[in-house]
Formats: C-alpha cells, structure tokens, sequence
C-alpha cells in the first residue's frame, strides 16, 4: 500500500471513531440524564471499539510521516484526544461505578479530534530540534498530564452533579461523593507529577537545542502558569483544607484556564516553539 | 526571636497558597505584558505616545520587565525562604514521626496469630510496638514521607539555580560567513544575553565556519549543522555543530541555532578606483520558492539596495545552485537600476561600478556559558523524585490493639486520599476480624 492510500485510509479509520465517539456520548448522556444502567455500559464498549480504530489511524499516520503523531495541529490534537480516551477506559473499566465519567471525558475527546480532522493534515517532516529523546519524553507526558488532569476534571464534574441529587437511585450508584473528590484529588496529583516531568523535559530539550533551560518563553511560562494553577489547588486541599463542592469548582476553573496553555497558546502565539505547532 | 516570628509567619497555610497566587499572578503578567525582552525599544516608543500614562504606570511598577523587576526578585527571595523552612519543619516533622513511641520490632514470645499474615497481604511492615506487645504499629510506604521534603529540596534547588544564570550567565549570537573567521570577541557577537554581574561575552578563541550543512526533505528542512575550526593559540580543532549535537571547547558551549541565510558578496568601485566591499546577509526565506529579502545601504554613498535573493535561481531551492538576486538600487528616493543579477555581473551605478561577487551561507552560533545548568538538572532530578515518592508512595500507618493474636481495634491514618484510604482500613478490619475466627 503506498502512502496515499495508507492516509486516505487514515482519515476514514479516524472519521470512523469519532463517530463511535459520538454514539458512545450521546449514550453516556442519555444514561446520565434518563438515569438508565445499562446504556452507560454500552458506551463504555463503544468507546473502546472507537479507540480501536482511533490507535490503527495513528498507527498509519506514524507509518507513513516516519515520526509519532505530535507534529501540527492535526496529530496533537488526535493524539491528545487517544490519550484522554484511553486514560477514561482504564479509570472506568477499574472503578466501574465512575464510568458516568466518559459523560465529560468522551465528548471533550472527539472534540478535540474533530477540531483536528478540520485542520490541515499535510505530512511534515521533522524539523532537527524536534529529535532526540527528550522530545520523547516531554511529548508523552503532556500527554499523560493532560489526559490525567481531563480524567480528574471529570470527576469533578461527576462530584457536582451527584451533589445536587444526592437522595436520586440513579447517582447513588455512582462512587459516594467522597470518593469521586479523592478521585479528583488522586488524578489532579498525577497530572500535576506529569506536567512536572513535562516541563523538566522541555527545559533539557530547549538546553540542548537553544543554550538555555528557560527562556520566559509564551508556551513555557504558560505551561509555568497551569503548574502553578495546580500547586495552588494541590495546597489549598492539603493546607487550607478546601474539599468537596469548593474543590471541585476550583479544579473546572483550573482546567478551563489550563486551556489556554494547552490548546490556545501553542497554536497563537509567537515562539520557539510555535514554528512546529503552527505549521 | 523576630526571625523565628518571620518564619513562622511565611509558613502559615495562607501564606504559603498566597506566595504561589503571586508567583501566579506575576508570571501571568510577564505573558499578558509586553516585555523589553520580546520586543524592540521601538514599540514601547509607540506605546509611550499612543498611552502615556498607561505606560508610566506599567513602567514605573516594573511590570514591562517583570523577570528582572525589583518586587520579582523579592517574591523569589520569600519563596526560597518558605521553601527552605518548610523543607526544615517537614524533615523534623518525618524525624519525630519515624522515632515516635513505638519500639521497633516486635516482642518475640508474643503470638500474633494471623494479623501479621493479613497485614503482610496488605504489603504493610510492622514497624513497632508499644505496651509490651498490645499495640502493634504497621506502616506502609514510609519512604513516601519524604516526598514533600525531596520535593521541595528539588524546588530550591532550581530557584538557586535560576538565580545563578540569571546572575552569571554568558549567551552571544554571531553570525559567521562560510570562509570566514569570527573572533570571539564581545564586540562581534550580533546579540547577547548577560546575567546581572557580567558586562561582556568572549569566547577566549576564533571560530572559523568552513561550511554550512543543511538538507531538506520537500520544503522542510531535515538537517543543519555547521563544520566549524576552533582555534586556541597554536592548537585547532575540527568540529561539527548541529542543531542536536552542541559542541563543548574551552569552557564554552557552541549550539547551532536555527537562524541561517544567505551572505551576498558585492563589491562597489569608485571612479578613482578605491572599492568598498560588503557581505549582505539575508535571513532564509519561511518558504520554499520564495526569495530572501532585505535592503542595504552603502552609507556614505547613499545608495540604497533592495535585493530580492534566488538561491536556487529558476527551480524554488534552499541550495545556492544557481544563485542569481533581482537588485534595485536608488539613490534619494530615485531608481538607477532594477533587474537581475548572476554572480560575477558588474552594473553602472551612477558613476561607479558594482560587482556581485558571489553568494555563501551564513551560520547563526549560539557561544554560551551557563553556569547553573548541572544545578538546575540536579533539582529537576531531586522534584522528580519527590513528587514520585508523595504520589506513587502515599505513607499509610495503621495501629492494631491485639490481645493473644485477636484483633480488638485498628485504626489508621494516610498523608494522602484519606477518602480511599478509608475504604481500605475498612477492608482491612474485614479481614482481621474475620482472621480472628
């Protein structure tokens, strides 16, 4: 097969998941406002089915650009969205009664590969700066925090809602309120560890290409900014003592400014760094 | 006493979350503000005139230069203050923890019967006891404890380290023409970064560039390097920097950096015969196909060149093939020639003669000396290992007050996710009781 072929059946491969993911989020909510069991546990399986063709779409895409799938805005934003899928699929499939998670976490993972699948997928070669094993490094775990940190905002979100309707059959079914807030705790101290190792990684990368480990950069000081947002959350849970529906709002707010240094800045703003993500 | 009162102060709880909202909120304003650093003096300029007191205020609050600001360089000092005292109390506290009441070990003549099994499931250690046998005290993950303490050591680390670069650090920019020799002097670098107490970069040796070497896969370039001669006194060494692989000589870092171009060698003689020669460097062009563009000026002749540069001449390249340059010079705003050039072509200009003499590339390399980069990599190394150990390894202790082997009550406390660590303990009770039958 050349490679022509193996990208146009990349981009069927990858339309194909997202309509799984769609299906499987229109079930989780359906689940989650009708109140019903068992769709939720359909959806779980449609998710997985759509990670399946979601992984053989990377797969393809790697085969034929020679290099993983974290170049341009069409591979990060698939990417990301394969990590945060399959980081709920192992959550879910281990605390089965959180499952009501993919609710949040499904959607915002085919949105994020729809965005993608509209921008440009032309193949690009690796640019030398981009080589090397702290590239590596520094890739999955943005990856990893990020997933992580969609995986506790998630539960946060799932916090607030069975908090509403607590004495509902339906949502005592989902992990008592605690559990879902330690949840959120556990996986915000992950993506905290993650985006750490990111940073430490990038800082050794730029070191080694540029002569310098920080440089005030916009995508490192904002990548500075949400490690910040998320050693201030981690304190004021540890020492001030802040749990519950006060954590949970306070993590959404986190995760929605984390956004910026995530998603917006990279593609925006003028860069070291941006001449890879902006094409 | 009054430093013991500070102390105590900066470790409060409030305090602590408070520093890290400034550091938030300064760093926020370093992104949103525009800096010295990221922009030309020319824009703040603009600013000045557009906004005045807008820009009096921002300047006057140093937040246009918030890295190097006054009020920056004392919230660092706070941190690292607060930093080192909760590294300090977070030690003790792990001290007195470890020590405790309890006797290590365990009374041997005493029977424990299956709660030492069902804790050895739970992968906890008995790490002691107290009345003679009737309280035994297990733990797990107890090297997790020190997490916060590796954390935060980790965390100063780097701020002493940041300290040391933005103190000491040396960085210049040259440009080297291929064939040329660019001295090492502080005068020749093109840009510089300079930490506080230093004035000037030299290199201490000459750095000659005998060729840039660069390919390209469709318009997107694969590789770059630089084959460069280092010269120190009567000793030369022959190296190769790319852009991966930075070369090491004489205490001096040398990185290739992703800025190259194009060095249009012209030449312009008078009538009286006397020639001024100059090299007008071009930076690469973004795209395939597209020309490198810039203007010159011969000074003290006024004549103005604007140069349009084909590497590749017809075919769109990155590779001086065929390199050719559509020139037009002007002289008070009036145009004396415009059309294309070969290298070699001599033009009339006016009453002097220009000759384009050639094309090379140019090499941008980056000569650096950091001396807080082996410190900073140690307290990433040191954070990482903490946060690993607070994360991966929560600290868990559990206290079992058991007569004859019989568990009669236990309860436990955890550093982290007590909501989980809950559902264990009542696990564990579980077993224990059920052990007891």
């Amino acid at each position: 097969m050349n490679n022509i072929a193996m990208l146009e059946l990349e981009v069927k491969f990858h339309w194909t998941a997202v309509a799984f993911y769609v299906l499987a989020s229109v079930l989780f909510a359906y689940a989650l406002f009708f109140r019903k069991e068992k769709p939720s546990w359909w959806a779980v399986w449609l998710t997985a089915a759509g990670l399946l063709f979601h992984s053989v779409a990377l797969g393809l895409r790697w085969r034929v650009t020679g290099h993983g799938p974290y170049l341009m805005d069409y591979e990060i934003l698939s990417s990301n969205a394969w990590i945060v899928i399959f980081m709920f699929l192992v959550f879910a499939l281990k605390h089965r009664t959180a499952r009501l998670a993919g609710a949040i976490a499904v959607p915002l993972g085919f949105l994020m590969m729809t965005v993608g699948l509209f921008l440009d997928p032309a193949v690009r070669t690796l640019p030398p700066t981009l080589k090397g094993f702290w590239l590596i490094v520094h890739v999955i775990f943005n990856f990893l925090a990020v997933g992580a940190l969609i995986i506790a905002t998630g539960a946060s979100g799932l916090y607030l809602i069975k908090e509403k309707r607590q004495d509902d059959e339906f949502f005592k079914k989902l992990p008592p309120l605690e559990l879902l807030d330690s949840y959120s705790l556990r996986f915000t101290g992950l993506g905290f560890l993650f985006w750490s190792i990111m940073i430490v990684a990038g800082a050794i990368w730029a070191n080694q290409a540029w002569g310098r480990y920080w440089g005030w950069d916009p995508v490192e000081t904002w990548s500075l900014v949400t490690w910040l947002l998320y050693g201030f959350y981690l304190h004021a849970r540890k020492f001030l003592g802040w749990r519950g529906r006060k954590a949970a709002w306070i993590l959404v707010l986190c995760f929605a400014l984390s956004i910026f240094s995530i998603y917006l800045i990279p593609f925006t703003a003028k860069s070291l760094h941006t001449d890879y993500f902006q094409g | 006493m009054a430093l013991k009162r500070f102390f105590a102060f900066i470790n409060r709880p409030k305090v602590v979350v408070g520093l890290i909202l400034a550091a938030l909120a300064s760093t926020l304003v370093g992104v949103l503000l525009p800096q010295t650093g990221d922009r030309s003096a020319s824009y703040f300029e603009m600013w000045k005139l557009r906004s005045p007191q807008i820009y009096l205020l921002a300047n006057s609050l140093q937040l246009t230069h918030v890295y190097t600001s006054v009020w920056f360089a004392a919230l660092v000092l706070l941190l690292l203050l607060a930093l080192g005292h909760t590294i300090f109390a977070q030690a003790r506290r792990n001290i007195r923890m470890i020590s405790g009441t309890a006797r290590a070990g365990a009374p041997a003549a005493l029977n424990y019967g299956g709660i030492l099994r069902v804790m050895a499931k739970k992968r906890y250690r008995l790490r002691g006891y107290a009345n003679d046998g009737g309280m035994l005290v297990f733990a797990k993950n107890r090297l997790g404890i020190w997490g916060g303490v590796i954390f935060h050591s980790g965390l100063l680390l780097i701020i002493i380290a940041a300290l040391m670069t933005a103190a000491f650090q040396q960085r210049g920019f040259a440009q080297i023409v291929e064939g040329e020799t660019f001295l090492g002097n502080d005068s020749g670098f093109m840009t510089k970064t300079l930490g506080f107490f230093e004035h000037r970069i030299d290199a201490g040796f000459r750095t000659h560039l005998s060729a840039l070497n660069s390919s390209y896969q469709g318009g997107d370039i694969k590789s770059l390097g630089s084959s460069v001669i280092l010269f120190k006194g009567d000793n030369d060494v022959a190296r190769d920097v790319s852009v991966e692989s930075p070369v090491d000589f004489q205490g001096v870092r040398i990185y290739q950096s992703y800025n190259y171009g194009y060095a249009l060698l012209v030449r312009l003689k008078d009538p009286s015969g006397q020639e001024t020669r100059k090299a007008l460097l071009l930076d690469k062009p973004d795209r395939l196909g597209e020309p490198a563009r810039g203007r010159f000026t011969f000074s003290y002749t006024g004549y103005v060149l604007d140069v349009d540069f084909y590497p590749g001449g017809a075919k769109p390249s990155f590779k001086l093939s065929l390199p050719a340059m559509y020139l037009r010079v002007s002289k008070n705003s009036k145009g004396l020639f415009q059309g294309m050039v070969v290298p070699g072509e001599q033009l009339k200009i006016g009453s002097d003669v220009l000759q384009f003499v050639g094309a090379r590339y140019w090499s941008g390399l980056i000569f650096a000396r950091n001396y807080g980069a082996d410190l900073a990599y140690a307290g990433f190394l040191i954070a990482i290992a903490g946060l690993l150990l607070m994360y991966c390894l929560p600290y868990k202790g559990i206290r079992i007050r058991q007569s004859d082997g019989r568990a009669n009550s236990v309860e436990g406390s955890a550093r982290q996710y007590p909501a989980e660590f809950r559902q264990e303990l009542e696990g564990i009770k579980k077993e224990l009781f059920e052990a007891n039958e």
